[in-house]
């Protein structure tokens, strides 16, 4: 009699457990579906550049990198010096695992850029102590773009089979992203083909950027990230080059080292200008790591010299 | 492995499953005991040994003590208390005395050299080591019978829910509950599950987008004005209590999924009318730990008026150093003490204001005014805190008076907003009205079981789900 009272109470329990189960199912795709569409139907902003760049894109230039590069390449410079279309495909705290990703995904789905320019920061091969340049935070962004492309999913593979659990719901791919969702369709931002322009100038009294204690880890992962980038883009004859953009800096990152010994153990050209003195000016400079618009046109003006020099295209 | 991970919940998951399997209560102790430990272990395996020191000891200061003399009995009990302690004054401690002794030297113009020594804290030690002295002290004072089962003593110390940032558990609520057998229970179950689900609440949502507005600013106080810093203060004392409560309910409702049921730990601390009422709402198992183990013994409140003011500081300035050895943490305990002091001192004086403002001291204005009054002096403390050092906390409370427009993170400020609210009303009506129940707690199975679901996708949808660590791990 016990027995079969207890086991009439665990079968209870577990049809409860059921229908909170499949309540969880439902209101997750509910949510996640609404979340998705506002995500898809994105027409400004950081949300809508990504969509372009991994789903639509055909320009023949393509710019690859952080903030440093968004804020640094005026993509119509650079297509009217080389003659071709241009664009700049650079994101906030994002590092070496999302810029392969863009690149591996664009090739997947059969479209290779002539030229990818990759603007290299030492956070592209050292370890990151905060949420960005890191790769959850290339995770993040490309979650809501996991499943369409088997090159994207590779990235999340890196987090092991939980990430792979966690992606099943898909509220959780659009985790935290409901507010840059809503500005990325309620309030108009202009760009100039992925270009995000900064205003202001550094102050007389805005020191240089000291890097302060020159040791550091270098990531494996990331390492072996910017070496799969090199390989897939010479893989499919895409003329690739590393450069560092100019910075409010008398020195550079010794991290940058590593980048450069790995361009020329690839035969790759690396250019680093992070401390040209052509652009130690203030008025260059919205703030020590970026250029204002000011600054932008003028190196985007060089740099396309630069590369109309040294690419043979 | 921490609460807020995937990690831990398939391993509740599992450990529930096979502990409800298991047929003997004995066996399922042992497995229990065998997964505490596994979960400890997780974070550091050496740090294991420290456990089972503190435990060892406890339990053998215990079995010592059995049937002996009260003036035997103390022949054992400070021994082993020491023994008991030195672990944590070791790693926790220690170089902070030394740092102490030489900052003493040097302002006598004694120049002195101090080794110091790189150790990690052992998680969860300041905790367990309280629930093993707690224990020795319990069966000194006759509160409890010695345990001579080793195996619900070693559970009783190691119990997974609790280990890492407590409750700190009482032997003589906790003992007991070993020797029985819980029974699959639904009730527990769901009341467990909605505890952990509202813990998660608090400290994914809430707590982590707090603070990634309070490490921003307080990180870089210098360069926000005092609008940013009064928000920063704001949201950092939103954070705290999101972290810990939010801490303890996922704690508790883990125990209450098996069947345990652990000592509340917070009852909605920022309502309080005063810093004694905070005190009585905040950490309730360390604060009822030091109200008895120390207030009391020292005299607690049957003592003249200087004796009670001196009792009240030396509680808060141990419990200041309980929470970590650096000048901050004690001049946080010795503010919470002082405004305690204060507060006893001006009693009088406040009510004959009260009298001649012509309001009546039971009535709703009166108590939002305390609300609000202990929830600023509290705020404030809070900021003392998270600084590490003293010189950042007059900074910060010089910047209070630059006002100006704050600084904005729109995605944090609104997410945290969403949160916040919730919590508000959630907390509001659990202390304004006690015995209505709403969404979670209604009556109605299916509104119960859509809002766990709602407020499931809410967190998946809102919350900070990076795995942050807890604030009181570091304790």
């Amino acid at each position: 009699m016990n027995m079969k009272l207890s086991k009439n109470k665990l079968v209870g329990a577990l049809l409860r457990i059921a229908v909170v189960i499949a309540l969880l199912v439902l209101v997750d795709l509910c949510f996640g579906g609404a979340s998705a569409w506002l995500y898809h139907r994105s027409k400004y902003g950081i949300f809508h550049r990504q969509q372009y760049v991994l789903n639509e894109s055909k320009d023949d230039i393509i710019i690859l990198g952080s903030s440093r590069a968004s804020h640094h390449y005026v993509p119509s410079i650079l297509s009217d010096s080389l003659g071709m279309s241009c664009y700049n495909a650079g994101s906030d705290g994002m590092c070496v695992y999302y810029h392969y990703a863009v690149l591996a995904a664009m090739i997947e789905r059969g479209h290779c850029p002539k030229i990818v320019i990759y603007d290299a920061i030492d956070y592209d091969v050292k370890e990151h102590p905060g949420p960005t340049f890191t790769l959850e935070a290339a995770l993040d962004r490309l979650a809501p773009h996991y499943g369409e492309y088997s090159c994207v999913d590779s990235v999340f593979m890196l987090k092991g089979w939980k990430e792979k659990m966690k992606l099943l719901s898909l509220s959780y791919r659009y985790n935290s992203k409901l507010v840059q969702s809503i500005k990325c369709n309620y309030m108009p931002q202009s760009e100039d083909g992925g270009y995000e322009k900064l205003e202001g100038r550094l102050q007389p009294n805005d020191d240089f950027i000291d890097f302060g204690n020159k040791n550091y880890t270098i990531d494996d992962n990331k390492l072996e990230y910017l070496n799969k980038i090199i390989k897939i883009a010479k893989e499919n004859q895409i003329w690739i080059c590393f450069i560092m953009s100019p910075q409010y800096s008398k020195e550079s990152s010794n991290a940058i080292e590593k980048i450069k010994e790995i361009a020329q153990y690839n035969n790759i050209l690396c250019l680093d200008y992070s401390n040209d003195d052509y652009f130690m000016s203030g008025d260059f400079f919205s703030d020590t790591m970026h250029l204002n618009d000011k600054g932008a046109h003028a190196w985007s003006s060089f740099i396309a010299y630069q590369i109309k020099n040294n690419s043979g295209i | 492995m921490l609460f807020n991970t995937l990690d831990f919940v398939i391993f509740l998951i599992a450990v529930v499953i096979v502990y409800y399997a298991i047929p003997a209560n004995k066996y399922r102790k042992l497995f229990l005991l065998a997964a505490s430990y596994y979960f400890y272990a997780c974070w550091n395996v050496a740090f294991l040994g420290l456990l089972i020191f503190d435990t060892v000891v406890a339990f053998g200061a215990g079995m010592m003590m059995e049937g002996k003399e009260k003036s035997s009995q103390k022949k054992i009990l400070w021994p082993s208390i020491v023994l008991i302690l030195a672990p944590l004054f070791c790693f926790k401690y220690l170089n902070f005395f030394l740092t102490a002794i030489h900052d003493g030297m040097s302002a006598l113009g004694i120049a002195m050299q101090v080794p110091e020594f790189e150790m990690l804290l052992p998680i969860g030690i300041s905790f367990y080591t309280f629930m093993s002295v707690g224990y020795v002290a319990d069966v000194y004072l006759k509160k409890i019978q010695p345990e001579h089962n080793v195996l619900d003593f070693f559970l009783f110390i190691g119990f997974f829910p609790q280990i890492a940032s407590g409750p700190i558990g009482r032997a003589p609520s906790m003992l007991p509950q070993f020797k029985e057998k819980h029974p699959f229970l639904w009730d527990n179950l769901a009341i467990g599950a909605r505890m952990m689900l509202w813990g998660f609440f608090m400290k994914l949502v809430v707590g982590d987008r707090a603070g990634i507005y309070v490490d921003t600013v307080f990180g870089n106080f210098a360069n926000y004005n005092g609008s940013s810093l009064i928000l920063a203060t704001f949201m950092y004392t939103i954070q705290i209590y999101c972290d810990f409560a939010g801490y303890s309910l996922i704690a508790i409702g883990s125990a209450r999924i098996m069947g345990y049921e652990l000592m509340t730990n917070f009852r909605r601390p920022y309502f309080a009318t005063s810093v004694t009422d905070f005190w009585r709402r905040w950490h309730i198992s360390l604060s009822t730990w030091f109200r008895d183990y120390v207030y009391i013994p020292c005299g607690g409140s049957r003592v003249g008026e200087k004796k009670l003011y001196r009792n009240i500081m030396i509680t808060f300035l141990t419990s200041g150093l309980w929470h970590g050895a650096a000048y901050n943490f004690i001049v946080w305990g010795a503010y919470h003490g002082i405004a305690q002091v204060i507060g006893k001192m001006t009693l009088a004086k406040k009510l004959a204001v009260w009298k001649a403002l012509k309001v009546n001291p039971e009535s709703g204005f009166k108590r939002f005014v305390d609300i609000v009054i202990t929830f600023v002096i509290v705020s404030y403390g809070w900021m003392i805190f998270y600084v590490s050092d003293f010189s950042a906390a007059i900074e910060i409370t010089k910047g209070y008076f630059h006002l100006g427009v704050p600084y904005v993170h729109q995605t944090t400020l609104f997410f945290f907003a969403i949160g916040f609210m919730i919590l508000f009303i959630k907390d509001f009506k659990d202390e304004f009205m006690p015995n209505s129940h709403y969404l979670l707690e209604s009556r109605y199975a299916p509104v119960r079981f859509i809002s766990f679901a709602l407020l499931s996708i809410l967190i998946v949808l809102i919350g900070v789900l990076g795995g942050g660590q807890f604030i009181y791990f570091k304790f």
